[in-house]
This record gives structure tokens, sequence and C-alpha cells, in this order.
């Protein structure tokens, strides 16, 4: 994670307001809060670092706060997990920070844990209601045992709420905790009020800082972070093979270009994972579920169509957002929140709230991604993203894949029939037409597969005629001539200066000089395909 | 052993919670989009309004099928030919040849119109004095013989098979006494029973038109419901299922059915001052049944079309099916088939004759029925359709 930050600023304690000005404005990313300070209960010396959680800014008073992953108060280490309140030297908090670092890293923050001060206990409330609804719901609280006026410290899960104009509490079964220094036994029952200004709290705890941990379904790691893995994957069409024994695999965060010209199966290959058709053969795996295990793999995955049609035209984006995003059993609010947030991300925020039909080609392609990433899928499907797009409009696309993928954490599957386009990504399988599936690897070990390892003899001539490209063929060690405008670009299967002599001897016989010479020139995507098209069987 | 029992309850209620909020969710989208959609607006409120308002001006004969019909026949010729009452000789006629009527001799049409306001008769049949003479006269050329028929004008059903049946025996008659052109005339009037009081023009018109407007707009929104909405193949790759989409589609166009229906309803009352002579509430359900038909076959058309235009081919096929079968086809038993006239059966049968519903379950059980069946095979086709993306 330390290796990862793209941004750090540094504020003194007394600017704190404007440290928690800098954390709001990076709202959703993970930022890590580095304080070091005094700890005001005992005033002894505090350094420590945490995940940022929440900041209250006021013309009075900022706090931020923050769950602590490391940190010393004096010679005495601190829980890690512990949520702390940082103030400004004069305040009350738990910290009083002299000075801050913050580094916003390129990640956004998953979570969907909340914290609430005490003071803004019906905000936590109506919150809690919301979430209870679809899922359990850890909490982390510190507070006041009202009987004895001792502090109270627990860990446990949310049994119930009651959230009404007379009355707003919760009621938590503990798993951990303790009033003063008294450990609480485990399951007891315990309800929680809040910090009221208009009525006593009759309940056992006056809540001072609250973290909600709504508990989502986790999902299983495979034991080398396969997201997706694609196995003996065979599909007919009208009993006629479309494609044949495909195997390739992609692990978490990792981009895969699917390349391949027009019918050589690409397609149905993707269709064949998402779902779509049935193969005939083959193992597919969604994170470690079989890929027909609808109810466990639907959600991991999002699906961006080739056709821009596949969303509502008459609804805004906000609203095909929230309509696709509700299948998933996502609550509107976080919907709501997590779609302002990818629509900021893809820059097309500001157009919210318009029709859908009223957009630009590239912007409906953006609001095609973020309604398939609302659900914060593991891996994004793209079939043909940049189909029809001018190299900038490719270019400007790609990076926002690159974003994604950064800022997410997303593994990416996108298929393109421009092999260019493989160099944005970390894998590609190659498909080609009345061959299928032929060949799985990173760009790299793709080039490296060809004759000549990734280089080409470079040729320039004065002219070129079929007798004379017929001749260079025709030397030994020559595997194939690709002409690519005024340059002749010359897989060697032996070592590329031997072959090289054996060329402008033969060329020499014939009183041809060449006006430029290469030995060594690397091949790119284009010239691999170009290659790969006839070649196939050649392959190692 | 309690513990165990809910816990496995909560096994079985959770996953279905998910799907009743999933379900929840599109149908709130369905309707969005509806109400977004100019087209869809038009065909909810606008067609009802015009169709309604047309209505009025329409004014329409009905003739429909039932049973035995009581026919009071009352006599005022006391002329004869060569000693024969040809009167006297159509009564007997009618006795072997209106089949399905019981035929009664009365004396006073006073009586005999108290009996038909009464519901006690269907119809009443009056030969009018110097029957025979006339007929006897009509036969060199000069003005043919009437004779007066009076009929139930709410029921529907009865009048064909009364006025079959009357000239069915002047037929034999006209066979026995060598009478070939149209020596008799019966000259018609419906009159509407006591308990239709208020009844007026629209009323006819209402179990017609009805059953056409409200499966034709259903048919209209629901025939593109599948095949159109694009973004649903993408829906489908997120948690909501098949089955889950098609029942949220179903709810969504029944609600759309509820307002449609109750726009009808308000435009008929309001604008008409439309009575129907049984329960409302009863009327509304048979409307609503009519309009769940239509939705049926409207999803069933969207889920077996590869493209919108086939799916109108289809609509505009299936409608004009209905139609056809109701208005052309002169087999009873086809026609009783029809859901249209099922339709119009059960409305009838509630505005004119204030039938409980009991006594049109067969035509709501066949609505529904039909209903079931288109719906049920929608879903099965829905569910082995492949290459949604």
């Amino acid at each position: 994670m330390r290796d990862e930050f793209i941004e750090e600023a540094y504020f003194s304690g007394k600017r704190l307001n404007h440290a928690a000005q800098w954390c709001e404005e990076r709202e959703g990313n993970i930022i890590e809060v580095e304080v070091q300070g005094r700890w005001t209960e005992t005033g002894e010396m505090f350094r420590g670092r945490g995940q940022f959680l929440e900041s209250y800014t006021s013309p009075m008073k900022s706090i931020i706060v923050i769950s602590l992953t490391q940190g010393r108060r004096g010679n005495r280490k601190v829980n890690p997990g512990e949520i702390l309140t940082i103030g400004t030297p004069s305040s009350k908090e738990d910290i009083h920070a002299e000075n801050l670092i913050l580094r916003n890293f390129l990640k956004k923050n998953l979570s969907e844990d909340r914290f609430f001060d005490g003071k803004h206990f019906l905000a936590a409330t109506t919150w809690l209601r919301d979430k209870l609804k679809r899922y359990k719901v850890g909490v982390k609280l510190k507070g006041v045992w009202e009987k004895t006026g001792e502090p109270f410290t627990a860990e446990g899960e949310v049994i119930g709420v009651e959230d009404n104009i007379t009355s707003s509490h919760f009621a938590i079964r503990v798993k951990s905790g303790a009033i003063g220094e008294k450990p609480i036994e485990k399951n007891t029952i315990v309800t929680i009020g809040g910090i009221g200004r208009l009525w006593k709290n009759q309940n056992d705890v006056t809540a001072q800082k609250i973290l909600f941990m709504p508990g989502k379904k986790p999902i299983p790691k495979t034991a080398d972070n396969v997201v997706l893995r694609v196995h003996g994957l065979t599909v007919s069409y009208n009993g006629r093979p479309v494609i044949s024994d495909v195997n390739f695999e992609l692990k978490e965060g990792e981009i895969l270009g699917i390349v391949g010209e027009s019918g050589s199966g690409k397609s149905t290959c993707m269709k064949a994972i998402i779902g779509d058709i049935q193969p005939d053969a083959g193992e597919i795996e969604i994170c470690g579920f079989d890929a027909r295990d609808k109810d466990n793999v639907a959600p991991l995955f999002g699906y961006v169509p080739q056709d821009l049609s596949r969303m509502y035209m008459d609804f805004t984006p906000m609203e095909n957002i929230l309509y696709f995003g509700k299948q998933y059993g996502i609550p509107e609010l976080d919907l709501i929140r997590r779609g302002k947030q990818i629509l900021k991300d893809l820059r097309i925020f500001e157009k919210g709230g318009e029709k859908v039909e009223n957009l630009s080609g590239g912007e409906k392609r953006r609001v095609s991604i973020a309604i398939a990433l609302v659900h914060m899928p593991k891996i994004l499907f793209l079939d043909e993203p940049s189909s029809g797009l001018d190299l900038v409009r490719r270019h400007e696309l790609w990076n926002y894949l690159d974003r994604i993928n950064k800022l997410y954490g997303t593994s990416l599957v996108v298929i393109t029939h421009y092999p260019s386009e493989i160099d944005y990504c970390d894998k590609a399988a190659i498909f080609v037409r009345n061959k299928g599936f032929v060949d799985f690897g990173t760009p790299e070990q793709l080039k490296k597969r060809l004759p000549g390892k990734g280089y080409t003899i470079g040729l320039v001539l004065d002219e070129y005629t079929p007798e004379i490209v017929e001749l260079i063929r025709s030397v030994d060690g020559v595997e194939y001539v690709l002409q690519k405008g005024e340059q002749l670009k010359i897989f060697p299967s032996k070592e590329n200066t031997l072959v090289l002599k054996h060329i402008l001897d033969k060329l020499e016989a014939k009183k041809i000089t060449p006006r430029k010479i290469e030995p060594k020139v690397e091949i790119d995507m284009d010239d691999y395909f170009i290659y790969l098209t006839g070649n196939t069987e050649d392959l190692d | 052993m309690m513990v165990r029992a809910l816990s496995s309850l909560r096994k079985i209620a959770t996953p279905l919670v998910g799907s009743i909020r999933r379900i929840g969710a599109l149908v709130r989208k369905e309707l969005e989009l509806l109400i977004k959609d100019r087209v869809a607006l038009l065909v909810i409120f606008l067609l009802p309004l015009i169709i309604t308002g047309a209505m009025g001006m329409a004014q329409y004969r009905v003739t429909t099928l039932d049973d035995y019909y009581k026919v009071a026949v009352i006599n005022q010729d006391t002329t004869t030919i060569n000693g024969t009452s040809l009167s006297n000789a159509l009564i007997n006629e009618m006795y072997f040849h209106a089949n399905e009527c019981i035929i009664i001799p009365m004396q006073s049409y006073d009586v005999a119109l108290y009996l038909l306001w009464q519901r006690e008769i269907s119809a009443i049949v009056v030969i009018p004095f110097g029957f025979t003479s006339q007929l006897a006269a009509s036969g060199s050329g000069l003005v043919p013989a009437y004779i007066n028929m009076t009929l139930d004008g709410s029921d529907v059903e009865g009048q064909g098979k009364v006025i079959s049946g009357i000239t069915n025996a002047i037929a034999q008659l006209k066979m026995d006494y060598n009478y070939t052109r149209n020596e008799i005339i019966p000259e018609t009037q419906a009159i509407w029973p006591s308990n239709a009081e208020g009844i007026t023009d629209i009323s006819i018109t209402v179990p017609l038109i009805l059953p056409m407007l409200l499966i034709g707009a259903a048919l209209v929104l629901t025939s593109q419901c599948v095949v159109g909405d694009v973004p649903l193949r993408r829906m489908l790759l997120t948690p909501a299922g098949k089955s889950e989409a098609l029942i949220a589609k179903t709810i969504s166009y029944l609600l759309v059915a509820m307002i449609q229906i109750m726009i009808v309803l308000a435009v008929l009352i309001l604008g008409y001052q439309f009575q129907p002579v049984g329960s409302l509430f009863n009327f509304f359900i048979v409307l609503l049944l009519t309009s769940f038909f239509g939705i049926g076959l409207g999803i069933f058309i969207s889920v077996v079309s590869t493209s919108r235009l086939q799916a109108n081919q289809y609509f505009i096929f299936a409608y004009l099916i209905l139609i056809v079968i109701l208005l052309a086809v002169p087999v009873k038993a086809i026609q009783r088939l029809d859901p249209l006239q099922l339709a119009r059966e059960a409305i009838s049968g509630i505005t004119a004759r204030g039938l409980p519903i009991v006594d049109i379950s067969t035509q709501c059980l066949y609505l529904l029925g039909y209903t079931g069946f288109f719906l049920g095979l929608a879903f099965v086709v829905f569910f082995f359709k492949k290459g949604l993306v």
C-alpha cells in the first residue's frame, strides 16, 4: 500500500480544517492519515497512522476520524482498529494533532463502513435502518455507561433499531467490550442511545463514536488470486465448432485483451463466460465459482455491451444506474452515492441528469461503463468498446479503462479487433478466423513466441517487386516477410545477423543494395497479428 | 427444533424476498419507461378517450345466442281464407319449427309487454288483424303481410334465437302454402326491461367496442415489450431472472390496464351517465380480465418475435383474427370461443342484465384460461430463448 500513493500533503495541527477539507475533496478514495501529536487524556506523545473515516468541519472546529492501523502513545502500543478523533491542539478530541501527513491512494475505498459521531445519532439510526433491511451490521462503539458514568467500549452486532421522532436507539449483541476496566459478558444485549439535546437518553449507553460495518457476503479468494479461469472451453454453433479448447486465466487487477478478427470467436468466448450461451465442454470459474452458478456469479462481474442501445435511452445516466443497480439488491441511497462517485470518476457527473439519448457516443459509452460498475464487480467485461472510434478517442477510452482498473481494482476483460490495443493490457488471448483460439500470454511472451523472438530484420529497398520479395522469402532462415509501408520486416527462424548476411548476399548477387538495414527491429502487436493470421501452425 | 424451523424458513424466504425486491424494481422501471414514452401515453390515455367518445355516437343492433327463450304470441287475426286461418297455421309452425323457443299463446299485448319488462319472457310476436287475408292477397303481388316482434334489447343472446326461430316457422308456412317470395315480413323492435332503466344507446355499443378497445390497447402496448426492450438483455446478466422480468412486465401492464379501465369508466359514467345494471366492481373485474387477455397475448407475441417488425405483424394478424371470428364467422360454436365474444357476453351480462359474476363465470374462466395459456407459453419460450446478449 505504501508504494502506491499518488498524492501526499502536509498540514500542521493548527491547519486541521484545511486537512479535513483536503480529505473531503477526495471523498471515496482510500486516504491514509499519519499523525503526530499528544494523547489528550494523558498528555503523552502520540505517533501513528490510520485510515481516514470521516471529517467534520465547522467555523468553530474541525475533526478528522481515523481507524488506527498502528500507533504508540508514550512507550505503549495502541490497539490497531481503534477509532480515534483528531482535533486541533486546543480541542478535547482523542488526539491533539501537531503535524499531519495525508496520503491519497489511487484506489477507491470500496468498504461500506460508516462512522457517526454520537452527536449525529439520528443520522446514524436512519442510515442503520436502511442497511439492516439487507445486511447484518457489525459495530464498534465508544460511549458512556449511563448507570455509572464509566467509559464503555464494545464490538458486536446490531440486532435492531428504532428510529422515529419520539425515540431513536439501537440494540447490539456484544462480542467483546468493557465498562470501565470490567469486561462485558459475551452476547450481552445493550441498548444504545445518542447525545440528545431535547431528550434524556434512557438507554444503557450514550454513544460518542460509532463505526458501523455492514457485513456483505464475502467474495472467496482463490489461492493464486485468479478471478477468471477458462479451461478447455469449446463452443459449437449448429454442430460446427466456433471455438475449441480455449485456456486462459486472469488475476485480480489485471487487464486481459481478447483480440481477433471478426468471426474469429472472441465474442462467442465472452458470451460463454458470462453465461449467455451454453458451452459444449470446458470449465469456467469466476472468483472460484462455476460460471453457471448465476446467484453467486452475477454480482461478481459487470458487462458493457458493444451496442450502446442496451441501456434505457429515455432515462438519465443516474436512473439507468439505479434501475440496473437495484437488481443487485443495493439500497437506493447507496446506489445514488456510488453512482455519483463513478460518474465523477468517469467525468460525466455533470451529464448525470440529462437523458442518455442526448449524450455523445463517448459519453454514452462511459455511462454504459458506469452502469456495469455500480455493483463494484470484480471483473468488468467490455465487448469491443473501441469499435468505430478514431485513434484519439480510442486512446481516451483506454485511459478511462486504465483509470477504472487502478481506482477500483477491477479486473478488465476487453474484446477488441485492434491488435495494437493489446499494449494497454497485461495479458492477451488471441483468436484467428477459422482457427479460433490460438494463443495466450503477456504481450512480451506472445511476441517472443514468434520466430525472431520479438525481433525482425528491417530492410528498406529502393524498389519492391514480387520477385525481390520472393527472393528474400527463399533465403534459408527466413520465416515470413511482412511489407509494412517502405519497410520489409523479415521474421527469421535463425539468429538475426546470420539470416541478414544470407539475405544481403542474395540481394548483392542481384545487384540490389538496400537503402536502410536494421538487424533488430522490435515487432509490435500489429506485426504479431499479421504474422499470426497466416502462420498459426508454426507457433511454439 | 423451533430455531431449526425458523432457520430453514429464512433460507426459503431470503431468495424470495430478493426476488420480490427485484420484481418491484423492474415494475417501477417499466412504469417509468411507459411514462416517458409518448406513444405509450397516447395509447394509455388518449385512445380510450377517443374510442369511448366515439362509442356514444355509434348505434348498433346486437344479436347473440342462448338456449330456450319464451315467446309470447298474440294472435289478433280473425280473417280466414277458404275457412283456413293462416295465422293459426303460423303459430302451429312456430310450435314445431321455432327451435329453442317456447311458444306461449297470449291474449293481451299489455300483459305480454309487462312480462317482457319483468324479464319473464324474451319476446312478443303479434300477428295483426287481417294477416290471413293480406297474405292471400300478397300472392297476387300486392302489399306483403307483416308480423310484429318485440324483443328484449338487453338480452343480446336471445334476440338472434327468437328471430331465427320465428323466421324458420315463417319459412315452413310459406313452403306449406306455396309462397315463394317475401310475402311475410317480420318487423322487429327492441325494448329494455324494467331493471335496465336509464340505459342509453351507449349501453348497446359498450359490450362490443370495449373488448376490442381494451384487447387492442393491451396488444399495442405489450406486443413489443420484450423484443423491443433491448436493455432487458443486459438486465438479464444481473441477478434478475427471466421469469422475474416477465412477471414484472405483466404486473406493470396490469397496473396500466387498471388506469386505462378507470379512464374508460370515468368517461362512460361522467360523460354518458352510463350505469351498468349489475355491479360496477364486477364490470371492472370483467374489463380487467379482458385487458389481461390482451396482455398475455401481447407478451407471448413479444417473446416469440425476433424483431419489432415481426412483432407488429403478429399483433395485427392476431387482432384481425379475433375481429374476423367475432364479426364474420357465421359458425356460432367457433364464434363463442373468440375472446372478444367471451368478453362481450360477460360485459353485456353485467351491464345490461345485471348478472352476478357467478353467472358469467364460464366466460371469465375461458378468458383467464386463454391468458394463462399464452402467458405460460411465453414463459416457456422465453426460458429456452438463447443468445440474448
